[in-house]
């Protein structure tokens, strides 16, 4: 052996630690920044509770259950019974459903083998394979036989499947992937594919042929209007379906978006389904109703329209690009969207429509607009389901016996009488209650009707009845008024309140209280049943009367610069909104091509710093002082955040227990994936995707024992996946809601985590939103009290639900980013309204929702999270809001979440962003900035209230400290760092010393 | 043709691990540059720097064995996959915690994979060593 050993074992020991040592100092430098998240993944904990008062109750939100499998089955049982009453039956010629059971179908459809259960990203299904309901198991689960399905066609399609057959293809780095479906494809197979085999055998499955209409949707890109058609293919199978020697035609429409259903008598279908994505277990549902074991009671949540496109909002939705693009230094400013139809969204318009084509004003009945009818503008021509509508086995009959309304107390009270007149089917009914404002022709914009209360009996059984009181706040339905006044008013006339069986009915129902009917009107579709509405006039008018929200501040305009007037107003380019004055002449135009003027561009720029690693800031941040010293930090440790629980958020000792921050502390806190926060005893919490799932996460053994680091036991079980929000609409049942949300509250202290991304209440403004299907509905009111109840009950579980997408952010398209104009009437009216009930509180039984997530959009030119006024003006005063706002997933992009501004704005924390917004504040020093700092520390505040109030606190006693505990992983890591940097200088050294002496050798020969 | 048979004659298995190596790495820079980055997943230019360095001290060692230098190329690759580690990690966490919806991509494997091969072979290369012995060399070279 050579004097300084084997020239070849230092060379592997150099080529071993020399990769080894850059790899894992890399590697504790990742792992130190995301332990949060590296740790939720492993399970594991940094920190470890040291216990204090064993007298203390540690637990502060309880579950109901002992077991996750009994947290799990109830899961399921409520997301099965949401299913069921989300179902909408749409059509039901001559009782053609329910089916006898055991009836002898045919499936017919390619997704028929793969029902989309829920849309694609973060609102999709990821349950595990076992626990998910496809179509066989509902049809028959063991010795539970609903329909005998024919399975020589489920082989037909799923030999079809196994060989990939339609996949939609992608390519990409790394070559090409197959997918089932997609996004804007159809992967239908055509009739002609049949063969003698699957043809003979619809013989003895004639009883049924159930066409599966599937399209999905998804995160990150919107619908093309064609994409909700029928695709040829899909037309041969329905044709076959119509040949075929079948009793009866059903389709389930297996959709998340509203698609084009007027093919539907064509095909002579006899009912229709909208089963919406029913989630894991939701198809058991669908087949309860399919055979009457479950009485449908659900109502649709939006209009079906036979051409999606003609709603006036399709006129600009999609991809628009500043005409002088070039010109704007801002990469995430370039993009814009006009919401030029204003207040006419959904069946806004089309009813308004409706009653000015009857009353024969505003030039309704012109062609604008109009897609399918004849001549002029026909709502039987345009409009195929009415919003609220929904059938039943049963037949109700809903009688008004009970009608006040008194203005002084801005209230209203309905009695409403439902009667079953089944003698078979005992059913729940919906009562819809809608109010009409009075409209003047070129005064304010108005709805002529809109939903102002509703209801969700009970089961009524058959040949019963039984009453219901629905409450209306009459606030609901005030204008707001954004020109004038600036605020909302109750303008003088008579105002009509209707219950009917859709918003259609209730509105011909008002136009009968106006002596009209189809009688006297060719221009009405239906006669309408006057005792059904209810006329009070009022007039007391007072431009105050409605100015002061619930906690009494006043509401007057706070977006302004979202209306693209107010930037070209006075120009040629001013943009004239959708009006009932003239529907014609005001119909919106496609704005393309709009040129930012210069006032834009100073503003669009003085958002945007070019450089993102602070050491330039945007214009429109002005610095505070250099003297931060008034701010204490890292007083000595005498409060603990768990002494906080239940503390006003106004109390002085807040103040006490922000003194115990550290800087990192306050560098720490702008990540959702952050470290805990010891110094005021907050453990590490990460929140989680949603709104149909706590996605990708998994139960644990025993909710009770997993805030200490050594005794979490987790399951290899997925939490449970809901049905879509579109079926959660669908419902209409605010009760259920309210269980859903107490059901993702319960599965978070098993295993989901204390901050939920949901429930989300964006607004279905077109057919075409690819995440429809995590938002509700297309009307504000119905949207909100669901998703206030949802939210509610997940709160009172301890979680603390992440609103979302905070606002307008209602397509996908270019949304990181896109500059979204809109009035502040249909701001209010509309995507406010959707997230109001949530977010406003009147008092403690009525808290406010503990957390929001702004949307990637601009409101006009600046950034949701930019926006003080949403934050401050509308959230915190008016609405009384104090909870935890995170950005959408966070990275500083330049143009888009500057920390500066989001926490002048009121931002308290960056979605998911590891330590990219601490690093970059440690560079600008946030010491140096006593407004930044002020600001932090504020968002700070905001955190550890909402956390103290929730689950995050279970685990923690007054008395208890959090102590960092290193993890198996960081260990490691710096062991490894330790031993290849000394075992690399060792080999490199004696390698070095084996040369040299070789070569001395070699010389010396 | 016949300096280049006596230069490859000259060189040990370690040498084309080597070349594989740096084949590995270019094709890595290669992909991870023209994949582009979005917020997710930037492109980083330290990364490519380091990345690009490598394969030049890679080059120049496939060229001229410089002996303990040598694990100049491997070094420099496991720099690139620390840094990596780091930049990439916005969309890791993306991915696996389901937020958004995203999937990782064809490129981000190919250039993990290549990435770490990348480096593996250079460790690999440098321990069986590049070329045989002066002496050895010397008479193939007469």
């Amino acid at each position: 052996m050579a004097k300084f050993g084997s020239k070849a074992l230092w060379r592997s020991l150099i080529a071993v630690n020399g990769i080894l040592l850059p790899v894992a100092i890399g590697g504790k430098t990742v792992t130190d920044d995301w332990s949060g998240y590296i740790n939720k993944f492993l399970h594991i904990s940094s920190t470890k509770i040291v216990e204090g008062d064993k007298n203390e109750d540690p637990i502060h939100f309880k579950s109901k259950y002992t077991s996750y499998k009994d947290v799990m089955e109830h899961a399921r049982s409520v997301a099965k019974e949401v299913a069921g009453e989300g179902t909408v039956l749409m059509t039901n010629k001559n009782h053609a459903l329910p089916l006898e059971e055991k009836s002898k179908v045919t499936f017919f459809g390619y997704n028929s083998v793969d029902v989309a259960l829920g849309g694609t990203g973060s609102g999709g299904v990821t349950s595990s394979a076992e626990r998910k309901y496809d179509l066989k198991k509902a049809c028959a689960n063991g010795n539970d036989v609903k329909l005998d399905a024919n399975l020589k066609m489920f082989d037909f399609y799923q030999q079809k499947y196994d060989a990939k057959v339609g996949f939609i293809e992608s390519s990409g780095w790394g070559g090409k992937t197959q997918k089932f479906r997609a996004v804007n494809a159809v992967n239908e197979i055509p009739a002609s594919d049949f063969t003698s085999t699957e043809t003979d055998s619809f013989a003895q499955y004639k009883d049924a042929a159930i066409f599966i209409l599937t399209r999905i949707g998804g995160e990150g890109s919107d619908l093309k209007a064609s994409y909700l058609e029928l695709t040829d293919e899909e037309k041969s199978v329905l044709q076959a379906m119509k040949d075929g020697p079948f009793s009866k035609r059903i389709v389930l429409v297996n959709t998340f978006n509203t698609p084009e259903l007027g093919w539907l008598d064509d095909y002579n279908i006899d009912a229709a389904l909208y089963i919406g994505g029913p989630g894991e277990v939701g198809l058991d549902a669908v087949t309860d109703i399919l055979v009457g074991r479950k009485n449908p009671s659900g109502h649709l949540a939006d209009t079906y329209a036979y051409d999606i496109e003609s709603a006036p909002s399709m006129q600009n939705f999609g991809d628009f690009t500043y005409a002088n693009a070039s010109d704007i230094v801002n990469p995430d400013s370039k993009k814009y969207l006009m919401y030029e139809e204003g207040i006419y969204v959904g069946y806004r318009y089309y009813e308004t429509r409706y009653e000015d084509t009857v009353l024969g004003r505003g030039n309704a009945s012109s062609s604008a607009g109009a897609k399918l009818s004849s001549s002029g503008w026909d709502y039987d021509k345009e409009v195929q389901f009415p919003f609220g509508y929904g059938l039943s086995y049963a037949d109700f009959t809903e009688t008004l016996t009970n009608s006040s309304v008194d203005w002084d107390n801005k209230s209203a009270q309905f009695t409403v009488n439902v009667k079953n007149n089944s003698t078979t089917y005992a059913g729940k009914d919906v009562v819809e209650l809608y109010a009409q404002a009075p409209y003047t022709e070129g005064g304010l914009e108005k709805s002529a009707i809109q939903l102002c209360g509703f209801a969700k009996t009970g089961e009524i059984a058959p040949g019963k009845d039984t009453t219901v009181t629905i409450n209306v706040d009459l606030r609901d339905i005030a204008t707001y008024d954004y020109k004038v006044n600036k605020t909302y008013v109750m303008e003088n006339g008579d105002y009509y309140f209707a219950i009917g069986s859709d918003v259609h009915d209730a509105l011909n129902n008002i136009l009968a209280a106006k002596n009209l009917n189809a009688n006297q009107s060719d221009r009405m579709d239906n006669k309408g049943d006057s005792s059904k509405a209810y006329k009070k006039t009022k007039s007391n008018f007072s431009a105050d009367e409605y100015k002061l929200s619930k906690n009494q501040t006043t509401i007057t305009n706070q977006f302004d610069n979202a209306d693209i007037n107010s930037y070209v107003g006075g120009t040629s380019e001013e943009v004239t909104y959708l009006s009932r004055k003239d529907w014609n002449a005001t119909y919106p135009k496609h704005q393309a091509d709009f040129t930012a003027n210069s006032k834009m561009l100073d503003e669009i720029a003085s958002y945007y710093s070019e450089k993102t690693d602070g050491t330039t800031i945007p214009s429109a941040y002005k610095k505070g002082s250099s003297d931060t010293s008034s701010i204490t930090t890292g007083a000595e440790k005498k409060y603990t955040l768990a002494m906080m629980i239940g503390v006003d958020y106004d109390d002085e000792n807040w103040d006490k227990l922000l003194d115990q921050l550290t800087i990192q502390d306050y560098l720490d806190s702008t990540s959702q994936g952050r470290k805990e926060l010891a110094s005021v005893g907050l453990n590490a919490t990460t929140a989680v995707d949603g709104p149909s799932a706590w996605t990708k996460s998994t139960y644990i053994e025993d909710y009770k024992n997993q805030y200490n680091a050594d005794k979490v036991v987790t399951t290899k079980e997925q939490l449970v996946s809901y049905p879509t929000e579109t079926i959660v609409a669908g419902t209409w049942n605010i009760d259920l809601a309210n269980e859903l949300g107490d059901s993702f509250g319960e599965e978070g202290l098993w295993g989901g985590g204390v901050g939920w991304y949901g429930p989300a209440a964006n607004t279905h403004r077109t057919a075409c939103g690819g995440r429809n299907f995590e938002y509700f509905s297309e009307d504000s009111y119905l949207a909100g009290k669901l998703c206030e109840a949802e939210v509610h009950g997940a709160m009172a579980r301890g979680t603390i639900p992440y609103l979302k997408h905070f606002f307008l952010n209602d397509q996908e398209t270019n949304r990181i980013g896109v500059c979204t104009f809109a009035n502040e009437q249909s701001i209010r009216e509309i995507y406010l309204r959707a997230f109001q009930y949530a977010f406003e509180t009147t008092g403690k039984d009525d808290p406010s929702c503990s957390g929001a997530m702004g949307g990637f959009n601009r409101l006009g030119l600046v950034w949701t999270g930019h926006d003080g006024n949403l934050w401050h003006n509308v959230m915190e005063k008016e609405w009384g809001f104090k909870g935890n706002v995170t950005t959408d997933f966070g990275q500083k992009q330049g143009s888009l979440m500057e920390p500066e501004l989001a926490y002048e704005a009121g931002t308290s924390t960056f979605c998911t962003s590891g330590t990219g917004f601490a690093k970059y504040l440690q560079g600008v020093d946030i010491t140096k900035d006593y407004k930044l700092m002020s600001n932090m520390r504020e968002a700070i505040h905001r955190l550890l209230y909402n956390f103290a109030n929730s689950a995050a606190m279970n685990g923690l006693t007054s008395s208890s400290r959090i102590v960092d505990v290193p993890t198996w992983y960081q260990i490691a890591l710096l062991v490894v760092i330790i031993v290849s940097a000394v075992v690399f200088a060792v080999a490199a050294v004696f390698y070095t010393l084996s040369l040299l002496s070789s070569r001395k050798e070699k010389e010396a020969k | 043709m016949t300096k280049f048979k006596l230069f490859l004659a000259n060189k040990k298995p370690g040498w084309y691990v080597s070349l594989a190596s740096c084949l590995c790495a270019l094709i890595t820079l290669i992909v991870y540059t023209a994949r582009g980055g979005n917020y997710l997943s930037p492109v980083s230019p330290v990364a490519v720097v380091l990345l690009v360095l490598g394969i030049v001290s890679n080059l120049v060692a496939l060229v001229d064995d410089f002996k303990v230098l040598g694990i100049v190329p491997a070094v420099l690759y496991a720099s690139t996959i620390a840094v990596l580690l780091n930049t990439e990690m916005l969309y890791i966490t993306n991915v696996i915690f389901g937020v958004d919806g995203n999937h990782f991509d064809g490129g981000f494997f190919t250039f993990v994979i290549l990435g770490f091969l990348a480096t593996i072979l250079a460790g690999v290369a440098f321990g069986m060593g590049l070329s045989k012995s002066n002496k050895l060399l010397a008479e193939n070279t007469k």
